[in-house]
């Protein structure tokens, strides 16, 4: 390659500067736009895979363009995501792939989804949060014992510290410098201290967190399972269940606000969601999807979609809700996309076992 | 005529697109000594395809398993989950627990599955194995979907006294050891094997799901098997003879993780014993035989999650009479009752079941060169009884003479397979299920020659098989897995075999090879399960292929067996695959006779081209590996 002179090289570098300025001028946003990798903007589409098959995939979809990439991790890595991907979360341009069964989280570009490592040395992981510039994994390690949260040096990708919290630790949040945990197998939130690492608070509330969101207002919205027993034949022995229940917590003096129980002792709602102006929650229930305002005194009767989802997302750029069918597991599951209101818009194609989404 | 016939058959091998080639194909009456049986179990499968296992080949290989003997002799897809570990059948195209496997005519399925384990099947405890293709094998009970493998010990066994003893070592840490006997005389036929083996079985391979695809050695794969087998046979006098058999086989066998899961310490550890007797008149009016088994199967899988439990103890008697009504009309009759005791623990309470059948055979011989052959069998079981299974078959000597025959061969039969006690008892089980149901049709031609001491005999086979009813363990509302009849399935294909054998002087070669085509899809769902119709079903290779050459050459032999299995879909949609392998096992051996010493030394090298290669995505199997087997013998 022909080198330039220096002269010539001033010059240029004169009136592609001058040039920057006058489009950063005219665009007062932001710079030009190079793209980092073809997953810029975009809904990543978490499949769990069958369990011992080791084909777990991330689906990528395309709002505009309305495609769907089917695997985008295995072409670019040439080996698979792992066995029973569990959640994904994103992180300063990086993709957190929380793999359940192969003991591990792939770290990769989120925009090009090229690997950049793995974080080993886990027991069945759960979910992954970042806070202090810190990663924060739940463990089960097994069923019925403590579980903990693995700390982890994102510089490096490795557990720094465990720190033990309450039975089968689930979803996270992750806000002011303190981590929330679920336990979903106990009546209580662990809150750590990001600075300490350590467990600072634990929160009694109600039977089996599951999952957790901050709303608008800076209060967390906690959806708790119910406790189930089962029968010998695995339906839910009613007598011996309780009731799921929403809670508002307050994080600024730890304090329950709010507790809204449902009716069921047989279903157990899950999969609380929040839309992107953070005012309306989304959650799963009895086989339908509810919607409910953070200012409401009472859970919903009626729901805003008649349909069982095995995954929920809701899209904080539109508020369109994304529901996934993972059917029997034995083909491809299927995504389908609703309006704001409730309304089918459309639906394609994923993974088997769609679980959750991320969007950017 | 007789070039015709030969050209006719060539297009058929070549598989160039004869339009006739529909309804026939080749193959053998047995022509090889190999195949003796006091009475051929295929008497009453007329039309229907069998493939024998030669017993030179099952007595090369030993110290291996079923899984491994029928990979290298039949088209079964064999579905490994790792080297030596978990492997069942894919027969015609059909699932895991539609395959029968039958010992001394017992049914050795697990009750509680529904399927064989053929990895855990030691090629030592049997003496001859049959595999009936398609569902003529129904005629032995439930099953028997895509086709039925029959195990017996050796009913030819010589006279005076052989004892044997082996020492085989591999790599990996193999180790097999085995001792036996025999006695015989004119009243008495006794036999006896015990073996052992072990293996560390921590092969490298390359671990293709991590990053930089790094070399490991395999994890938490050791084997350890022993077992014993007793035969013995008594004739009381010429009309009465007793025979027992009893075969034990325990293994502590480590569950190898595949190289993308999280390694959960699983192991599984099998205890199973066999114990048949059978009593056998002979009288003027015909053969009578009444056979008793018991039969207890233990089960012991655990991993850092799990420990189930499972016993069941089965009870069971059959009772037949054979009769030839005239010259040319042979009939057999006969019933069967079985009882099962399951203790599993995941059941939660001790589950029994009875179960019993009565079926009828006829062979007619309408002339010389026309055989028909109709069987009915009717099971009955509380609750629900399965479908009616007949099968009608007929064969046609096209050409009969000492120097080749022609077959022309039809066979349409009823298969059906109870669900599983698993299926229906196991606390999420469903007790709506009705039993599978299959059809199938075949349809074939067989040619033998013989000339002077070259030997040929190859067979084709065209065959639909339609199985409704398929049963499939999916998730229901609230995300608990529960079996279904979820769909039904037509699987087509062709099979094709051929075999030949030369022998002159301190020369004898054999060779062969088998073909077989398989196009097997979903043709209807019950359910809206998102599985797409009208796909090759996963882990259902279109292609497979066998081959072997022996070459026996005054003290030395040796022994090429070649496996060839086309690509299958690890995917409903079909859009992702296994590529398709190559598996080669060689062997040279020697024996040096001293008097009535003999010493066999075989020197072995598996997989010989060092193929890498997966039968179940993401098991790793070993490259290129090798064996030494040293036999002693005194008779």
């Amino acid at each position: 390659m022909k080198k330039t002179q220096p002269v010539k090289r001033f010059f240029l570098n004169s009136v592609l500067a001058a040039a920057a300025l006058c489009f950063t001028a005219c665009d007062p946003d932001s710079g030009p736009a190079i793209p980092k990798g073809a997953y810029e903007k975009g809904v990543f589409i978490l499949n769990e895979g069958n369990f011992q098959k080791g084909n777990s995939t991330v689906s990528f979809y395309d709002r505009d363009t309305k495609t769907v990439l089917p695997d985008i991790f295995s072409p670019v890595n040439s080996r698979p995501l792992g066995d029973v991907a569990q959640s994904i979360s994103a992180h300063n341009d990086r993709a957190y792939i929380v793999v359940n069964n192969s003991n591990k989280v792939e770290v990769a570009d989120i925009n090009t989804f090229e690997s950049l490592g793995s974080i080993s040395g886990l027991a069945m992981p759960r979910y992954f949060a970042v806070a202090n510039n810190k990663g924060y994994v739940t463990e089960w390690i097994n069923y019925g014992i403590k579980g903990r949260v693995s700390v982890i040096d994102l510089s490096t990708n490795t557990v720094i510290k465990t720190i033990e919290v309450g039975t089968m630790p689930e979803n996270l949040l992750s806000f002011k410098n303190k981590v929330y945990v679920a336990n979903t197998s106990d009546n209580t939130i662990s809150v750590i201290n990001a600075a300490t690492d350590a467990v600072e608070t634990t929160i009694t509330l109600a039977e089996a967190p599951n999952s957790l969101v901050l709303d608008a207002k800076d209060k967390i919205w906690v959806l708790a399972g119910g406790k189930k027993s089962y029968k010998p034949d695995f339906t839910v022995d009613e007598n011996k269940s309780t009731v799921g229940n929403l809670i508002r917590l307050n994080p600024a003096n730890n304090a329950v606000e709010l507790t809204l129980p449902f009716a069921s002792r047989k279903d157990s709602p899950g999969q609380l969601k929040i839309n992107g102006a953070k005012n309306k929650l989304y959650y799963r229930y009895a086989g339908k999807i509810y919607q409910f305002d953070i200012a409401a005194t009472a859970l919903p009767a009626t729901a805003l979609i008649n349909r069982n989802f095995y995954g929920l997302g809701v899209d904080p750029a539109t508020d369109m809700i994304y529901g996934a069918d993972a059917g029997f597991f034995t083909a491809n599951g299927k995504v389908i996309r609703y309006s704001p209101g409730g309304a089918a818009q459309d639906s394609f194609q994923v993974g088997i076992g769609p679980n959750s989404f991320l969007f950017r | 005529m007789a070039r015709w016939v030969y050209f006719y058959f060539l297009l058929c091998w070549l598989g160039l697109p004869a339009a006739r080639a529909q309804t026939d194909s080749l193959s053998g009456k047995d022509l090889r000594e190999v195949q003796v049986f006091g009475r051929p179990i295929t008497r009453y499968a007329a039309g229907s395809r069998v493939t024998t296992l030669d017993s030179t080949f099952l007595q090369l290989q030993n110290s291996s398993t079923l899984a491994e003997a029928l990979q290298f002799r039949t088209p079964i897809y064999l579905k490994s989950y790792g080297q030596s570990m978990l492997a069942t059948a894919a027969f015609r195209g059909t699932s895991a627990s539609q395959t029968a496997v039958l010992w001394h005519g017992f049914n050795i399925n697990s009750p509680t599955l529904g399927q064989t384990d053929f990895s855990n099947i030691p090629v030592n405890g049997f003496n001859q194995a049959t595999v009936q293709h398609g569902s003529a094998g129904a005629v032995y009970g439930t099953g028997a979907i895509g086709g039925a493998v029959l195990l017996t010990a050796a009913e030819n066994q010589p006279n005076g006294l052989q004892l044997l003893a082996q020492q085989d070592f591999g790599s990996f840490g193999y180790n097999y050891s085995s001792l036996g006997g025999s006695y015989g005389n004119a009243k008495l036929k006794l036999q006896t094997t015990v073996y052992q083996q072990q293996s560390r079985n921590d092969f490298p391979f390359r671990n293709s799901t991590k990053f930089g695809h790094p070399t490991e050695k395999q994890e938490n794969a050791a084997l350890l098997g022993r077992g014993i087998t007793q035969d013995a046979t008594l004739k009381i006098n010429p009309r009465n003879t007793l025979a027992f058999h009893g075969w034990y086989t325990f293994s502590d066998n480590e569950s190898q993780p595949n190289m993308v899961a999280a390694n959960t310490q699983a192991r599984l550890q099998n205890e199973n014993l066999r114990l048949m007797t059978a009593w056998q008149h002979q009288s003027k009016l015909g053969n009578t035989a009444v056979k008793a088994a018991f039969f207890n199967d233990f089960m012991h899988y655990q991993d850092v999650n799990n420990n189930s439990l499972t016993e069941v103890k089965t009870y069971q008697t059959q009772a037949e009479h054979d009769v030839m009504l005239k010259e040319k009309l042979s009939m057999k009759v006969g019933a069967e009752a079985q009882y099962f005791a399951a203790d599993v623990s995941g059941y939660g309470r001790a589950v029994s079941e009875k179960r019993a059948a009565a079926f009828g055979w006829l062979r007619y011989n309408i002339f010389s060169r026309l055989q028909l052959s109709t069987n009915i069998r009717q099971s009955f079981i509380k609750g629900f009884n399965p479908p009616l299974a007949p099968t009608v078959g007929i064969n046609y000597y096209v050409i009969d003479k000492p120097a080749g025959s022609l077959i022309l061969k039809g066979n349409i039969s009823r298969g059906y397979r109870v669900p599983t006690l698993n299926d229906r008892f196991w606390p999420t089980g469903n007790t709506h299920l009705i039993p599978e149901a299959s059809w199938s049709y075949e349809g074939g031609l067989k040619h033998q020659l013989k000339a002077g001491q070259f030997q040929l005999s190859t067979e084709a086979t065209l065959y639909h098989l339609d199985v409704d009813n398929w049963i499939q363990w999916v998730p229901n509302l609230t995300g608990q897995w529960q079996p279904q009849n979820l769909k039904k399935v037509t699987s087509r294909g062709l099979e094709l075999s051929t075999e030949a054998s030369y022998g002159r002087n301190s020369l004898k070669l054999t060779a062969g090879g088998t073909y077989a085509y398989t196009h097997t899809e979903q043709r209807r769902s019950y359910q809206a399960s998102g599985e797409p119709l009208n796909r090759q079903l996963i882990y259902v290779p279109k292609h497979t292929a066998t081959g072997f050459g022996n070459i026996y050459y005054k003290s030395w032999l040796g022994s090429a067996n070649l496996n060839f299995t086309g690509y299958r879909y690890t995917t409903a949609e079909n859009d992702r695959w296994l590529p398709s392998f190559a598996l080669l096992n060689l062997m040279v051996g020697k024996t040096f006779v001293l008097q009535r010493y003999q010493i066999q030394i075989i020197g072995k090298v598996n997989n010989a081209t060092n193929q890498v290669y997966q039968t179940m995505e993401y098991y790793a199997m070993p490259q290129r590996h090798y064996g030494l087997s040293l036999r002693f013998k005194f008779n």
